[in-house]
């Protein structure tokens, strides 16, 4: 048994090592590139010892990562182009042993050397390094004997530019050929549409920048050094940027320079008979990798190098973290008062929220639009002086004045524009202001440890405040009125006018005139969502005409991430805050039950009351039939959020929370949805319904428990047995 | 120009006073009160007749308003609980719900009272000492908040839970010595001697009851806040003991009522706008204390707990006038002036503890004089106001008592007369019923006469 697991497990590294030339992960679709290099059988058998090598060579020496593949693709593209350029016999077969196994030494020193460097990727520099000893040496060996891969068929397969493309997509595994290339690119296409485009889009415009740099339309050196252009376009655009214009513009350009590149390693190469290889595309990359690392972080073209992922994927990720963290870059904090304030300055102000300080809010309390009870002459009138402030970000005390006086209302102190103030500096390395504090309110000392929801001081009129207010920004430096930084508030009451309701946002920058005001935590709603590890859920499911039962169950995976695992094997994370459940990264086979769980929960305040709010889940939960599918992955090739606005409130005995899903189509009005789900006290969801036009499902619990495991006991409860009870 | 004649006044001898501080305040000889939150009170009382309530919804959501913004701007989960016995008048009770109060009840009556206005279970506080089987079991099976006041009502709440077979979070009733106010040691479990505990003791060992909150109330009119910050430590105090005793979770602290309204008690000597408290300094000293005894909590692993509040009076006091008529001018014997008016003491019931304000809706002439007000009951005790300074009155010259809107509109009996019609002013400054006055067919409705007793003279009989 254990055996097999090995078997298997090596099976799938080796395959995956085919994949992974392609940035591809699943094995089959390696299977699928392997037999496309015997096409060659010559330059196929020669990869596939080498992979084998390479492999056994890893798992000897115990390198990590050994199923990944990670160690091996550099020892395959070693065998693979050897045997593009060499008969197959003993002599060569020696040759490439030695050249897969220094390929793995080359490549765990190399990952190490570039990761040190700035996080860059090996990519197949190892490969490079290596084929180039072994090529050089070869020409020395008189015992090798020359093999030439048959160029560009004499009969065109499909038509001459789709065969070069293929032909070049094919050379990346040293087999040139139009067929094996149609195979690869149905891989790809397979693993991601958007790198397919990248592919295509790619190998245009490097082909078509050599062809008229060069000015031969047909070269034969392009069947083999074409992959360059496809191979830069989909590292730059695809895999470690996340992608959208700007990072499509760069892929092209990519393209482009790995098209002057190639000419000039070839001039070069040319000189010592060697092969151009990967030279160009790993020379595009890095370096453009590397500069841009050294820009400023921006919501624009974001970098991977730390996660890349398929373009799908990291598009996804990032479209979420963009709609439920808000702006990149911009830090969250928490309200600093209790109770519903109104803004008094947004960003941008026009009285004093002026560059370098636009990202600044001021807060104080209004009743029907004024801010004081009588005539308003005496600082108590107004209704915020002399309530109590709290720390808005976790984080160290730095700097605090407390003995500047309260200015009489409509005065200002422009000496000590700040007037009483108090610095604390945050974790992300920014520090937080809250300035104009009362006269001797402030209640921390310099190196104070706060937290979040600390009373820190009171709200005062001191400094430049011709009334009460607090003034709130994120600088840079701890210099008392630094360069400001944009900042949003985190999981606030945002009301945009005094007579509109309150909904919830988890984060907002409220403008002038709004109120925000903190959710109280709903306590009885939080304890009855118990998630913890074992707890396991029974549901009937009707879907349509079938009638199914489904096992849901909370597990905790080895890097720290709760899921919620159904028994088809999808899963879905989820994190549990104090005041927030979210559901996200939905993974593994179709499951409509966890689909309509995941999208009518999605992203749930804990808050009391009557709640409303906005998210936008992904586009694959909607249930979709293929064609549906298939329109909505061609209108959105990197997928899209839904629009979907929830409400909950309590009725009768449970809460009920409804939302309401829409994809926008080209035409027409787009799909809806609408999903119900009803969450018991104690109990958790008990009903899950979602209905899309002819579409309908309906869950209910059966059974809800918890797993046995060393020290927890199990149980188990019927949903039948507490009916009757009633 | 033509000289206005002036009117004839009846001569009376005033004596002297100095101008300075008297025990009536300061006068109200001249003072007059034409309208009521925009609204002329003199068609009003046209319309609708005299005597006339008259409510103000704008008020009442100033004051509620002005109450949670004062708490919750100190503290972080605030519930506000209307006091029903108050005034359980429907469009009273909804305006305050719209506002977010959830409902204090003690009764059956005013349990179903408060359902009936729409209120959810979940946001109802059943409190009070007594309690039928009936309704408790109602209020258990809807998910009420239920508030125990004794043992016997711990061990037929803990039956009931059990024939229903689900456990029900319950609060007790707190009492205890703040050394401010007289404790009520008739509602609720004593702390100092003991009798609190065990009856935390009792609800821990119960399988079917859970305690959850913890509640009590200072008594009313309580015009010291530090009272309340003694309560305040008093509770929390207790409450880490029960916690710690009988391990159970206290999710909130109910602190009842009692918040002075600005109104006059008999006996006190300096005005109420100088001797009732304001809402943000109760807010101060009951939050401050609130964080500091639990400050500790959230390193525990524990919410803060839930700051309920059940203030009545402070709300609605001021949101309700009472406009009458004169009826008559009296010289009593011993030469003070009296007046009658058309409400008597049975539909404006705090009568007999304050010192209501009391102004004409249009300037009196002449020299004001120590007048008693009697209301129109012929029963001794039906006095409105024993001595007030008033300048002579006409019969039908209309006179506002306010603020009447704490406890008159429940406690007011149909004793003599019918009971007046209650207007509401809404935000928009119209008018409506909000209770008609009462007729012969409303107060005969409930009566069952014997056949034999139909007829009151029997030679009637054709």
């Amino acid at each position: 048994m254990i055996k097999h697991n090995i078997f298997t497990d090596m099976l799938a590294g080796l395959l995956r090592s085919y994949a992974s030339i392609l940035f591809a992960e699943r094995p089959w679709i390696g299977a699928a590139f392997l037999l496309a290099t015997f096409w060659f059988p010559n330059a196929g058998m020669s990869g596939l010892i080498a992979a084998l090598v390479g492999m056994a060579t890893a798992k000897v020496l115990r390198f990590n990562h050994l199923e990944s593949g990670l160690h091996v693709y550099n020892s395959l593209l070693v065998g693979l182009s050897l045997g593009a350029y060499y008969q197959l016999d003993i002599y060569l077969a020696v040759l490439i042993v030695l050249g897969a196994i220094m390929a793995v030494f080359a490549t765990v020193a190399l990952v190490d050397m570039l990761w040190r460097l700035d996080h860059l990727p090996v990519l197949s520099l190892p490969f490079v390094l290596v084929a180039l000893t072994t090529s050089l040496a070869a020409h020395s060996y008189g015992t090798l004997s020359r093999y030439l891969v048959p160029m560009m068929p004499h009969n065109i397969v499909f038509t001459p530019w789709v065969d070069q493309f293929l032909t070049a997509l094919g050379s990346s595994f040293f087999t040139p050929h139009p067929i094996p290339g149609l195979l690869m690119f149905i891989g790809l296409l397979i693993t991601s549409r958007y790198l397919a485009l990248l592919a295509v889009m790619g190998f245009a415009l490097g082909f078509s920048t050599y062809t008229l740099l060069s000015g031969s339309p047909y070269s034969d050196l392009m069947n083999w050094n074409g992959f360059n252009f496809i191979l830069t376009a989909i590292a730059l655009g695809g895999i470690f940027t996340v992608p959208d214009k700007q990072s499509f513009v760069l892929a092209m350009v990519g393209s482009v320079l790995a098209a002057l590149i190639t000419a000039a390693t070839e001039t070069l190469m040319l000189v010592y008979g060697l092969p151009v290889m990967t030279v160009p595309f790993l020379v595009t990359t890095l370096i453009v990798l590397l500069a841009l690392k050294k820009r400023p972080t921006s919501p624009q073209l974001q970098l991977l190098l730390d996660a890349p992922a398929l373009p799908e994927k990291s598009y996804e990720r990032s479209r979420l973290a963009q709609v439920r963290h808000g702006e990149y870059g911009s830090t969250p904090l928490s309200l600093p008062f209790y109770g519903r304030w109104t803004v008094y300055q947004g960003f941008d102000g026009t009285h004093t929220h002026r560059p370098p300080w636009q990202y600044a809010l001021d807060f104080y309390i209004t009743e029907q639009g004024k801010s004081f009870a009588n005539d308003g002459l005496q600082l108590n009138d107004y209704y915020c002086f002399g309530l109590p402030l709290l720390a808005p970000a976790t984080g160290y005390v730095i700097a605090a004045e407390n003995r500047l006086p309260d200015n009489a209302p409509g005065h200002v102190d422009t000496h000590h524009n700040w007037g009483n103030y108090i610095i604390i500096r945050m974790a992300n390395g920014l520090h937080v202001l809250l300035a104009h504090l009362q006269q001797g309110s402030v209640l921390v000392l310099n190196g104070s440890y706060v937290h979040v929801g600390d009373t820190l001081a009171k709200c005062g009129s001191s400094g430049r405040s011709p009334q009460p207010h607090v003034h709130l920004h994120v600088q840079a430096q701890p210099t008392l009125g630094s360069m400001t930084y944009p900042f949003h508030l985190h999981a606030v009451l945002l009301r945009k006018q005094a007579s509109t309701d309150d909904s919830f946002q988890l984060h907002a920058r409220p403008k002038e005139g709004m109120m925000v005001m903190l959710p109280k935590t709903d306590a009885a709603l939080r304890s009855s969502l118990d998630l913890r590890v074992g707890r396991n859920f029974v549901f009937d499911v009707v879907c349509g005409n079938k009638q199914y039962s489904a096992t849901l169950t909370v597990v905790l995976t080895l890097d720290g991430e709760f899921r919620l695992r159904s028994n088809s094997g999808a899963s879905a994370a989820f994190m549990d805050q104090p005041d927030l459940l979210v559901f996200y990264d939905r993974q593994g086979p179709e499951d409509k039950l966890l689909d309509a769980i995941v999208l009518a929960m999605g992203l749930m305040p804990l808050n009391e009351g009557v709640m409303h709010w906005s998210d936008q889940p992904p586009m694959a939960l909607m249930p979709m039939d293929f064609i549906q599918s298939l329109l909505a992955h061609s209108y959105y090739p990197l997928g899209e959020g839904l629009s979907s606005h929830y409400s909950r409130q309590w009725q009768d005995d449970s809460w009920v929370q409804e939302g309401e899903h829409h994809l926008a189509m080209l035409f027409g009005d787009g799909w809806h949805a609408r999903s119900v789900i009803t969450l018991m006290p104690s109990i958790g969801f008990t009903v899950v319904h979602l209905q899309c036009s002819d579409y309908t499902l309906t869950a209910q619990l059966q059974r809800y428990g918890q797993q046995g495991d060393g020290g927890i006991p199990s149980w188990e409860v019927m949903m039948n047995d507490k009916k009757t009870g009633e | 120009m033509t000289e206005q004649k002036k009117s004839w006044q009846k001569p009376s001898f005033t004596p002297h006073r100095l101008g300075t501080l008297n025990k009536f305040g300061h006068s109200t000889a001249n003072q007059y009160c034409a309208q009521f939150e925009g609204v002329q009170l003199a068609p009003l009382l046209e319309q609708y007749g005299s005597p006339l309530f008259v409510l103000s919804e704008q008020r009442l959501r100033n004051n509620v308003r002005k109450l949670l913004r004062a708490f919750e701007t100190r503290y972080s989960n605030v519930v506000y609980s209307w006091s029903y016995k108050t005034n359980y008048l429907a469009a009273v009770c909804n305006t305050l719900h719209q506002e977010g109060a959830w409902a204090e009840v003690v009764s059956a009556f005013e349990y179903e009272k408060a359902r009936s206005n729409g209120v959810p279970a979940n946001k109802i506080l059943f409190n009070g000492p007594h309690k039928d089987r009936d309704i408790l079991t109602r209020a258990a099976t809807e998910g009420a908040r239920i508030h125990l006041d004794h043992f016997d009502e711990i061990d037929l709440l803990e039956d009931i839970a059990h024939q229903l077979g689900t456990v029900v979070d319950v609060t007790i009733r707190l009492n205890f010595d703040t050394g401010y106010t007289e404790p009520w040691t008739r509602f609720g479990f004593n702390i100092e001697s003991g009798q609190a505990m065990d009856a935390a003791r009792a609800i821990g060992d119960s399988t079917s009851l859970q305690l959850r909150g913890l509640h009590s109330h200072l008594g009313t009119f309580v015009i010291d806040p530090r009272a309340y910050g003694a309560q305040i430590n008093i509770m929390c105090a207790f409450m880490t003991q029960v916690e710690t005793q009988t391990g159970c979770l206290i999710e909130s602290i109910d602190i009842g009522g009692g918040f002075a309204s600005l109104n006059a008690l008999q006996g006190s000597y300096l005005p109420p706008e100088q001797v009732v408290p304001s809402m943000d300094q109760y807010a101060e000293i009951i939050c401050d204390a609130l964080h500091q005894a639990t400050h500790d909590r959230l390193a525990q692993g524990k919410e803060k707990p839930r700051l309920i509040m059940e203030s009545g009076r402070s709300i609605v006091d001021d949101a309700e006038v009472l406009v009458t008529s004169v009826v008559a001018n009296k010289r009593l014997p011993d030469g003070r002036r009296s007046i009658v008016i058309d409400a008597g003491v049975n539909v404006m019931f705090t009568g007999f503890w304050y010192n209501h304000k009391v102004v004409p809706i249009q300037p009196l002439e002449g020299i004001a004089e120590e007048t008693i007000i009697y209301g129109p009951l012929c029963m001794n005790i039906d006095v409105m106001r024993a001595s007030i300074m008033l300048p002579p009155t006409a019969i039908g010259d209309a006179l506002v008592f306010s603020p009447v809107g704490a406890y008159n509109n429940t406690q007011w009996m149909q004793f003599i007369e019918y009971r007046p019609n209650v207007v509401m002013i809404d935000c928009n400054k119209a008018v409506s019923i909000v209770r008609e006055a009462e007729d012969l067919a409303v107060v005969t409705a409930p009566e069952r006469v014997p056949e034999h007793l139909q007829q009151p003279f029997v030679d009637q009989q054709d």
